[in-house]
Order: structure tokens, then sequence, then C-alpha cells
């Protein structure tokens, strides 16, 4: 199952700005110990922002955390990504494990 | 509500804007009556004068660089001889130009790039529960986190260390894993949505998850 995650992003140069989200970007809800999960970008995403403008983009996301419970509220985008491709939402959680 | 350094750059700009659209024609008759300056060079700094005031960019539009050209111009250059003029606060047009030349070296210092390598894995002997959250904020404190910006992952790390300690089986010897260990890697292609925010391009209003 997939989360839809709603991004608000405001330009501030006078002109328009390319922005990516690379597949794997990851979101971090913001309170610790929440116990909700932080999500991943399902794939890459890349738009255009109007100069000086506001817009709202939405994506969808894959959690990464198996035991925590499900997502929801305001995050961060994190300085990283998943390291490893993945497909769908059970390839991401065999990815999120220790290598035994 | 999270203010830019470039939104107060531009802030500070639209009073030098504002002054010079609507009381330029001061600067002609001060330019006029100063006797020193009618050489054969008078009219031509005129018209250079009345060019750059025609073509200042309007405060919303004016890119960061053209803002640092005037405000230079207005410290040292055509734009100096309204120096001490004031325009609705209490503050002159030079100090002004000082004023976005101080917030300029807050942009011009951000960190572009972070040292992850601080977060090293670290070992710990406790035991879990409400004990691993407190060592997890402190073996994770390096990693930057801003909530203002929605900038961080450090509560991400934590929710993903505390998974993978589930998952390894081990009693009371608690690892704080690295970002590579968490098979995790940091982002640093240009044009990323944490690059702008970390540039100060883009501005992040709001990440919610539905």
């Amino acid at each position: 199952m997939s989360w839809t995650t709603e991004i608000t992003i405001k330009n501030n140069l006078n002109r328009v700005s390319k922005c990516k989200i690379p597949k794997g970007q990851v979101f971090e809800n913001k309170q610790i110990g929440s116990g909700k999960q932080n999500v991943a970008a399902a794939r890459e995403y890349v738009f255009d922002v109007p100069p000086n403008s506001t817009i709202t983009v939405e994506i969808e996301v894959l959690c990464i955390n198996q035991h925590l419970s499900s997502p929801s509220g305001s995050y961060n985008v994190a300085y990283f990504k998943v390291d490893k491709d993945f497909n769908n939402q059970q390839e991401l959680w065999s990815i999120m494990k220790p290598q035994k | 509500m999270n203010i830019t350094i470039a939104e107060k750059i531009r802030f500070y700009y639209g009073f030098i804007y504002l002054w010079h659209k609507e009381n330029g024609s001061q600067t002609i008759e001060r330019m006029e009556s100063n006797q020193l300056n009618k050489d054969e060079g008078h009219s031509a700094r005129i018209q250079e004068y009345l060019k750059i005031i025609a073509n200042l960019p309007h405060p919303s539009k004016a890119e960061l660089g053209e803002i640092y050209e005037i405000a230079q111009l207005v410290r040292s250059g055509m734009l100096e001889w309204n120096y001490c003029e004031k325009y609705l606060i209490d503050l002159s047009l030079g100090e002004v130009a000082w004023k976005i030349f101080e917030l300029k070296k807050g942009i011009d210092t951000l960190p572009k790039k972070h040292d992850f390598t601080r977060v090293k894995s670290k070992e710990k002997y406790i035991y879990q529960g409400e004990e691993y959250w407190q060592e997890a904020v402190k073996s994770y404190q390096d990693f930057p986190n801003n909530n203002e910006r929605n900038i961080g992952g450090r509560i991400a790390l934590i929710d993903t260390n505390w998974e993978f300690q589930k998952e390894s089986g081990l009693n009371e010897r608690v690892l704080f894993r690295d970002l590579e260990e968490l098979n995790f890697v940091e982002v640093t292609e240009a044009d990323t949505l944490n690059r702008l925010v970390e540039d100060e391009q883009i501005s992040i209003i709001s990440i919610k998850v539905k």
C-alpha cells in the first residue's frame, strides 16, 4: 500500500526552479518517539516551480519502518535516500533490514 | 512563520527601491547644484542615474545578485548621493545597504554540505526501551535537523536503527549505525529538493503525509 505526501514549497527566485525528488528520498516524521512510519518516494519526480510562487505537489511514498504505525502528519525532507532500488512496499521493507 | 534570509534582503532592498522611485528627482537636483560635479561628464552621470532608476528591479522579482549590485551603488556609486536619506524606517539608505551585506554574509556562510562522517557507528551496552531513545538522541545529535525549515533526518535514523536493532536479535548490546549501515545514502545531486532548500532557492512551507 502506498501513501500520498503533499509538499507545499515556495520558489524564492525570480526564475523558474527545476526541482527533483529522487526515488527513495526519505521523509521523516517530525516527532521523536511518535511510532509513526518514515517514508520514501516511490519513484523519481521532477517538476518546475514558477518564479516567486508557492505550489503544492503530491507524490506517492512507501513506508520504510515495517514495525511502526501508519504514517500521518507533518514531515521533514531528509538529507538522504534509500541507497538500493525497490519496486514495491515488500521490496523496500526487505532492504530496510540488517544484513544477516 | 519562517522568513528566509533572501526574503529579509528583499525586504530591506524595498526601501532603496521605493525611495529612488519616489524621490529620484531630488538626486538630480543635488547633482545639478553640486558645482564640483559640473564637468564634462555631468550630463552623462545624470543619464546614468536615470537609467539605473528606470531599471531597478521590483523587490519581489529582484535576483539577490542584482540587489547586491544596487546596494553596492548605494555604499559607493551612483546611488551614494542619497546615502543619508531615510524612508519609513529609522535607517538611512546607506545603513540599509550595509544591512543587506550583513545578511548576505549569513547566506554565504550557510552550510552547503554536511559532514555526515561525524555520525559514526557506535556500540553501547544498554537496556532497550526508554533508554534506547535517550541514547539514540545523544548518538545522532550531530546529524543536522531543522524542523522550522522542514529538513533533517535524525528521527528517521533513530527509528530505522531501532528497527534494525529489533531485527538483529541482539540483547542489551545496541548499535547506533551510520547512514551506510542503515542502507541510506546522502542526496548530493543538484536541483534536488533538499539541496534547493539548503541554498534557500526553495522554502518548504509544509510536508504532510495523508
